[in-house]
Order: structure tokens, then C-alpha cells, then sequence
């Protein structure tokens, strides 16, 4: 059975994420909740991303490198897109991407009070109730490793090409890997040329657990509603649609299960794909479509 | 009561001790003898901070603390967890190790743990029989065996029952009621009572669906001593029978 392979040190696997640059995401994104442009709203949910992933990883001893993590940046150019100290690097250990953030943002978290039910003994009342409040409200220090950025054009199919030979070279070292994942984000057309053969390419890169996973997320300025992993092509509704929906993975059975735990009725055969995006549905692409099982 | 206590364990492929995250106790192997006695096994959660350590402090206080109700221990454990938590950054400046952004979020969160806990309670004086207790959160399972026979397997009895997201005991009352499970019976002098983590329990009770005697390959393999017994696990992860996660067997057999 694919994606089922176990992740850890002795076996990471890796993320790449395309991140569309062009002039045009500096447009403003649907449904935010204060007006935000779509280069803000990436910047925000990939920062987020990589954040959450730190968290997860981290154990007493640092954070562990279970995953290795490529953010491509393309418009005016195609390259790495992050800042500081991994300016230049393309696809980096997680422990050394925690270790080098371009700013670290002091921010105070949510109130513990909100998140306590009334009633609840122990934390809730008493001394231990003002001492996990005291923990609970610690300022926690936000890092930013990418910046929003938008100018130039679209250059999809030179990032998709980026991406195939991190994936190539990656798989030739880690052959038994849970196969890497792909994720492009963009919002409008390719300007370099038809993507499509090399997305293909990238699909039919494989590890001994599956076929690499490549999904793609539209950003939209309009109101229409999110077109969220769809399982056929005729509901999409012109042919850069459908060619998006051509270049993306079937979500397999894990991704589908988490969606469903998010609310999400997924038919058999969905796709990687979100048509229309607004702002939450980038965090939900990123949510559903980098979810793994086994990390040890 | 008498019992002879013998736990083995065994980190994940490429960690060292330091990193394995499972907690029992008693620590010490050898007999044991009470009207009551208390033995505990927990499993730290991969993806939350000093997971291993509160999996340490939970069955400590369970087979330590006073005999109070398994709510009481948790909270308890809670209790002494916050004060130590504290104290926790000035500990790591003192020695050199400024906790890093992506600790505090994790702190700030709590630890979690699965947990089992096991009574063993003597019956009248001269009674070969008496009974047992055992509570639950999560996916560490207890097996009750019998002249070769599984009697009780808790809290999980299918193998197709275990998941990614087992209950688990927090380090912060977040509001959420602990996901307690609760199980009894009578144990008799010769009895074996097995208690594992996930991926043994795992590999267990597959076995037991498909009609091999899973008890019998572990008891010998656990009669045989750290190193065999290494290689034994070693052996069913690389045929892919075990998952590779820490591994640990506790084995309490009643005299």
C-alpha cells in the first residue's frame, strides 16, 4: 500500500512549495478577514506552515529533521525564496530552517482563560490554575523565513522544473522515503510555456512507498466560492482550470480522512487541487495536503 | 500477594536511550509483594515537548503516590508538572540552553502521554485468588493470560482498533474530560498479566487473530534478556510485523 512508509531521521521526506511571485498577487485575496493582498496571505500561511512544523518536530534535543522543506519563489525570477541565513538554499533540513528564521515577531497567544471550559478542576482553580496561566501567557516569539513579493511574471513551468530536480536528486538518496510532496501555489497562467509535461514528469517520479504527490491551490480576487479538491474536470469552469486539475495528485485515503475531520466531503478520486482560493483555503490546501502518517 | 515484575524496552531504530519515550514502573525488575501493588506503563506522544518526562512523572505518581482514583493521580501529576514547568526556563539558561521560539509553543501546550495503570489486590489470607484493576487513556494495552490462554486484552481487543490519534493524557487541564477506560477481573496464582505499548500490543494481537500464540513468542522472547530480546523486535520491524516505534514489555507474573 502507498504513503504509508514510515517518516523519520533515518527516513525523512521532503516538501517543496512553488510560490507564484507575479505582479498580479499583490491583487487583493477573497474572503480575508481585514483586506490583504494574496502575496500577504501566502507569505502568512507558508510562514505559519513552517512554523507549525517546527513545533511538531521539536523534541528536548532540537528539532528533528524529519522533513526537509524547498520554498521556490517565481516571477521576476525562480529561486529560493527564503531570507536571512538560508538565502540561497534550496531544499534545507528542517532543524537548520528552525534555527534561522529572517525575523522572530514577539506576540502574546490566546488567553488561557478562553480555552479552559468553566468547571474544569486542577489548572482551571488554585495556585496550578495561575501557574499554567503564567505559561499559557508567555509572549511566544513568531518566526517569518519568507517575505511577500510580487513582481514580474508567472514562470510556472521553470518552478515546476526547479522542483523536478530537487525531487530527482532527493529520491536518489532516499529511495525508500514517503513519497515527497509537491505543493504549487498560484494565480494565474503559466508565461514560460505549457507546465503540464513537466508536472507529468514530477508524477511520475516515484519512491518505493508511491508516485511523488504534486497539488496545486488558484488564488482568486473574486467572490465566487473555492472550488476545493474536486474529482472531475467538467465542473471546473474554463481550461486553465482543467489544466491545473490535469497537473494535480489524487489525495490518497490519509488526506482524504483528515479533510473529513475538517468538515469536508470528499468523493473518491478527489484532487490536490483548490480552483478560486480565498484566504482560509490556503491554509486548508497546506492543512490537508502536507498530511502524513507514521512520523517516529 | 507476591509478583514477579520484568520490564524490557527498546527506542526506536536511530535513537539512543535519551530519546525513547516510553515511561514504567516499578523501574526495578524482581519480586514484588503487598496486599496491593501497582504497576504502570505510558507512551509520550511523538509530536508534543518532554512528552517522555510526563509519561515518567504519570506512572510514577500512579504506582508511587497515594492509592487515590486515577483522576486524582492525573491531576496530581498535573499539580507537580506546573511547578516544575516554572522553574524549567531558568534551568536551561542556567545550563547553557535558552529555550528556542519553537519550544515555547510546545510548552505552552502541554506534554501528553497515553497512560495504563494496573492493581493487583490480594484476596483473603491463603486465597490463591484476588483481583485486578486496570484504567486507561490511549492505546497501551494490558493482556491477561492463563495457562497459555488470553484471557482479557484492554483497552484495544483488535488489532484494526489502533490509530494515529489515540487518546492521551494532557499536561494542562484543558477542559476536556481525560478519556478514562476502566476494566476488572480476578487474577489466580500463576497467572501472567503483559503490559505494551502500541506497537507491540499491535503485532499481539494481529497474532492472536491469525491463531498463532503471540504470548508464548513473547514470553520468550522476554525470558531470553535485553540483548535477544533487541533483537527479536529487530527482527519483526525489519519484516515489517512491527511498526518502529519504542517498544515496551512489561510482564508482571502473580506467584
Amino acid at each position: 500500500m502507498s504513503y504509508t512508509a514510515e517518516i523519520s531521521r533515518a527516513n525523512p521526506t521532503c516538501f517543496v512549495f512553488l510560490i507564484d511571485q507575479s505582479l498580479s498577487m499583490s491583487d487583493p485575496i477573497g474572503g480575508a478577514a481585514v483586506p490583504m493582498r494574496k502575496a500577504d496571505a501566502v507569505a502568512e500561511a507558508i510562514n505559519g506552515f513552517l512554523s507549525e512544523l517546527c513545533v511538531k518536530c521539536a523534541k528536548e534535543d532540537g528539532v528533528r529533521d524529519y522533513f526537509h522543506v524547498a520554498v521556490i519563489g517565481y516571477g521576476a525570477e525562480v529561486g529560493p525564496a527564503f531570507r536571512g541565513g538560508l538565502a540561497g538554499r534550496w531544499l534545507v533540513p528542517l532543524s537548520e530552517v528552525a534555527a534561522a528564521p529572517y525575523r522572530l515577531e514577539e506576540r502574546v497567544p490566546v488567553p488561557v482563560a478562553t480555552m479552559t471550559a468553566p468547571g474544569a478542576t486542577g489548572l482551571a482553580g488554585g495556585l496550578s490554575g495561575q501557574v499554567a496561566q503564567a505559561i499559557a501567557e508567555r509572549p511566544v516569539r513568531v518566526p517569518v523565513w519568507f517575505e511577500p513579493t510580487a513582481f514580474g511574471d508567472t514562470p510556472m513551468r521553470a518552478a515546476l522544473a526547479g522542483a523536478h530536480a530537487i525531487v530527482r536528486e532527493w529520491l536518489a538518496v532516499h529511495p525508500g522515503c514517503f513519497p515527497p510532496i509537491v505543493l504549487n501555489i498560484t494565480d494565474g497562467e503559466s508565461t514560460d510555456g505549457d507546465p503540464a509535461p513537466i508536472a507529468s514528469d514530477i508524477q511520475e517520479l516515484v519512491s518505493a512507498d508511491g508516485p511523488v504527490l504534486l497539488f496545486n491551490l488558484h488564488l482568486s480576487e473574486d467572490r465566487s466560492d473555492p472550488i476545493a479538491f474536486p474529482p472531475e474536470q467538467f465542473r471546473l469552469p474554463d481550461d486553465f482550470a482543467r489544466k491545473l486539475f490535469s497537473m494535480s495528485s489524487r489525495l490518497p485515503e490519509h488526506m482524504r480522512a483528515m479533510a473529513r475531520q475538517q468538515g469536508l466531503t470528499l468523493e473518491q478520486g478527489a484532487r490536490g487541487f483548490v480552483f478560486n482560493a480565498d484566504a482560509s483555503s490556503v491554509v486548508q490546501f497546506l492543512d490537508i495536503g502536507t498530511q502524513v502518517l507514521n512520523v517516529r | 500477594m507476591r509478583a514477579r515484575v520484568s520490564s524490557l524496552w527498546l527506542p526506536r531504530t536511530g535513537c539512543g536511550p535519551a530519546e525513547y519515550q516510553d515511561a514504567f514502573c516499578p523501574r526495578v525488575d524482581g519480586e514484588r509483594s503487598g496486599p496491593r501493588l501497582r504497576f504502570a506503563l505510558a507512551d509520550g506522544a511523538t509530536e508534543s515537548l518532554l512528552s517522555g518526562r510526563w509519561a515518567d512523572l504519570l506512572v510514577r505518581n500512579y504506582c508511587r503516590g497515594p492509592a487515590r482514583q486515577v483522576a486524582g493521580v492525573l491531576d496530581g501529576a498535573r499539580e507537580i508538572w506546573n511547578r516544575q514547568l516554572l522553574t524549567y526556563p531558568q534551568q536551561r539558561e542556567d545550563a547553557g540552553r535558552p529555550i528556542q521560539w519553537f519550544e515555547e509553543r510546545g510548552l505552552a501546550r502541554g506534554a501528553h502521554a497515553t497512560f495504563l495503570g494496573v492493581q493487583l489486590s490480594s484476596g483473603r489470607a491463603g486465597s490463591r485468588r484476588g483481583a485486578w484493576s486496570a484504567v486507561a487513556i490511549g492505546d497501551t494495552c494490558l493482556f491477561h493470560l492463563r495457562e497459555g490462554r488470553l484471557l482479557a486484552s484492554f483497552p484495544i481487543d483488535e488489532a484494526g482498533l489502533f490509530s494515529s490519534s489515540p487518546p492521551l493524557v494532557s499536561s494542562r487541564r484543558n477542559g476536556a474530560p481525560d478519556r478514562t477506560e476502566a476494566a476488572r477481573g480476578d487474577w489466580l496464582k500463576g497467572d501472567t498479566f503483559v503490559m505494551a505499548t502500541d506497537a507491540l500490543a499491535r503485532w499481539f494481537l494481529q497474532g492472536a487473530v491469525a491463531g498463532r500464540s503471540p504470548w508464548s513468542e513473547l514470553a520468550s522472547a522476554v525470558a531470553a534478556g535485553p540483548a535477544p530480546f533487541a533483537e527479536w523486535v529487530h527482527e519483526r520491524r525489519s519484516l515489517r510485523e512491527m511498526a518502529d516505534d519504542d517498544v515496551t514489555a512489561v510482564t508482571v507474573d502473580v506467584l
